[in-house]
């Protein structure tokens, strides 16, 4: 896969820990708890399981999500490379930032400028 | 009475332009313009209809339409331009343009073609049979195509909802000969790009854009200022502003964007904003990684700085003894040089994350901070997937050069446009050697384009803008060869 086509933060926005809403010095009981109890609350629909947070914001948790997170925190070897991405637990003060207040932009340009039908 | 004056009149006038709808193939020069129906005009439609206004104000009420068909015939692209465009009325707006042909130099044929596919981007709801039009009158404007006929396929691809292709398309007429790209073409371009870029809040590209462009200076630089107050750059003034509405009469379109600009500039929000929450992370990987997770917040202009900051943090992160007897600990089970092999795998990972958003963010290499080993990473990725870029594309040029596939005209420039467009931007990131590299990849490639599409293809315009851009280029890194050579093809002419 060539750069241009990667997701920029896929390791901080899909990492196991953060998507079981774990830390990495959990025990593997805690990895399974954790899991089967986010994939009954995704299956009853509630609220609180639908969404989790990482460093780089909120991002939608899904049932195949848990379940490969899951998976992944089985094997030492993915295991300890998802726990060093997760060194940073989500939410942290510089993630939450504010963007710099970009100017805003003109959408009707086109229309006032005879390049569009109004409306 | 016999009105034989008027008679000869109207036959020579359908004698010339019947001549010129088969094709004006006798025309002496390639860039001539078409003055036929100027010559019709002073000579013919100006006499008859102060004849009828005459008559007009002698209470012949009879001779009322005749007037006002004479007076539109006297001024064919101001009244397609405000009334059949407007509309949307394809077909008759592009009759009117045929008219307008000394407006459109030495591509009338792509006048038409632009003003009915200008007329289709403003119809409501446009016909298939429309469309059908639109697309017939391209068809048309593609043999050879210039300077009109690409904004007309510009603005087609607009119409269809495509407005990449409408943006590389519209842009691209600044590298054409201006012979064969007429002055019309030009500005009708640029202001279609700078209303884009504007409805989009895209305004550093409305900056490049003014300055780039050609054909409507006083619009341009009324964009260019403003631009220059939304963005709180240094001495962009009030007064300058006001100037270049002023001499834009465009005053009614463009008030509220004079409104917007006029008042105070946003506070510039800078780094120092950053800094304020960066210091939470107790060890070297936790504040490494609040570096990397903060550029995904990063505002436009400090890419180079946030970029450097998060590099550093890591190379002080994957060198930090307590990072390796962190990651030892977390491997314990594993085996004895897991937790080594973790953190060069992260440092790949990092590398790659790094790497990819200072493409997606079009970060420059040289603004990077030196002396870091994550920098020199990311930076020598980032050359490597412009390299390959280039290098794939010009490579399928060549195969397909080879096989002697041709594409359409439209599609041909489209082509060179990719490829101009992949080393612009490996050298605006990545400097005078990747610049030096790009241009040894697409060298041969693109002066075989151009050469098959002049000499064979008749596409002179198109190849002509190719050999231009070579020429630029062999001149700042090319060799004396490569200059002569493109200097001999450019002199060929367009």
């Amino acid at each position: 896969m060539s750069l241009s086509e990667k997701d920029v933060f896929a390791r901080l926005k899909e990492n196991a820990f953060h998507v079981l809403g774990l830390r990495p010095s959990c025990t593997r009981m805690e990895v399974e708890r954790e899991g089967q109890k986010l994939l009954a609350m995704l299956e009853l629909g509630l609220s609180e399981a639908a969404h989790y947070d990482t460093p780089v914001g909120r991002m939608p948790r899904t049932a195949e999500l848990v379940r490969a997170s899951m998976a992944t925190l089985r094997d030492p070897t993915t295991r300890l490379q998802h726990a060093l991405w997760a060194q940073l637990p989500p939410g942290t003060p510089a993630a939450q930032v504010p963007a710099k207040e970009e100017p805003a932009s003109w959408p009707e340009a086109p229309v006032r400028l005879g390049w569009r039908r109004p409306g | 009475m016999i009105p034989f004056g008027a008679i000869i009149g109207v036959i020579v006038a359908l004698r010339l332009l019947s001549r010129n709808q088969e094709g004006q193939s006798q025309q002496a020069s390639p860039y001539a313009t078409n003055s036929s129906y100027l010559f019709l005009t002073i000579v013919l439609v100006i006499p008859s209809t102060l004849f009828t206004l005459f008559g007009l104000l002698a209470g012949v009420w009879f001779f009322a339409p005749f007037t006002l068909l004479g007076i539109a015939l006297c001024f064919p692209w101001t009244v397609a331009r405000h009334v059949f465009i407007p509309l949307g009325w394809p077909r008759w707006a592009s009759r009117f343009s045929y008219l307008a042909m000394m407006s459109w130099g030495s591509d009338a044929r792509g006048g038409q073609a632009l003003a009915a596919a200008w007329a289709l981007l403003r119809a409501r709801n446009p016909s298939a049979e429309a469309r059908a039009y639109v697309e017939a009158k391209l068809e048309a404007a593609d043999s050879p195509l210039r300077g009109a006929g690409i904004v007309a396929h510009g603005l087609m691809a607009a119409s269809r909802g495509d407005l990449e292709t409408a943006r590389v398309l519209c842009r691209s007429v600044s590298l054409l000969d201006r012979r064969v790209a007429p002055r019309l073409a030009r500005k009708l371009a640029l202001e279609w790009c700078l209303a884009d870029a504007a409805a989009h809040g895209r305004w550093r590209e409305v900056l490049v854009i003014s300055q780039k462009g050609s054909g409507s200076y006083s619009l341009a630089a009324f964009f260019r200022a403003s631009a220059r107050r939304l963005l709180a750059e240094p001495h962009a003034g009030r007064v300058v502003l006001i100037s270049w509405w002023v001499l834009a009469l465009r005053w009614w379109a463009t008030w509220p964007l004079l409104k917007r600009a006029w008042r105070t500039p946003p506070r510039r929000a800078s780094l120092l904003d950053l800094e304020a929450g960066e210091t939470q992370a107790a060890d070297r990987l936790a504040r490494a990684l609040e570096l990397h997770a903060a550029l995904a917040r990063v505002p436009a202009g400090h890419e180079a700085l946030a970029l450097s900051a998060a590099a550093v943090a890591w190379d002080e992160a994957l060198d930090s003894s307590k990072v390796h007897d962190l990651a030892a600990e977390r491997a314990q089970g594993v085996g004895p040089l897991a937790g080594a092999e973790a953190l060069d795998v992260l440092g790949d990972e990092v590398a790659e994350e790094l790497a990819a958003w200072a493409l997606a963010r079009e970060v420059k290499l040289a603004q990077l901070e030196p002396g870091s080993d994550m920098v020199e990473n990311v930076a020598y990725r980032v050359r490597n997937e412009l390299l390959e870029r280039i290098e794939s594309a010009a490579q399928d040029m060549t195969y397909r050069l080879a096989e002697r596939r041709p594409l359409p005209s439209e599609e041909e420039w489209r082509h060179f446009l990719a490829l101009q467009h992949q080393c612009t931007l490996a050298t605006s990131l990545g400097g005078l050697e990747v610049r030096r590299l790009a241009f040894d990849a697409v060298n041969v490639p693109l002066c075989n384009l151009g050469a098959w599409l002049f000499n064979e293809r008749q596409e002179k315009a198109i190849a002509n803008g190719m050999f231009r851009w070579l020429l630029e280029e062999s001149r700042d890194v090319g060799t004396e060869e490569d200059c002569r050579r493109y200097q001999n093809n450019v002199g060929c002419g367009a």
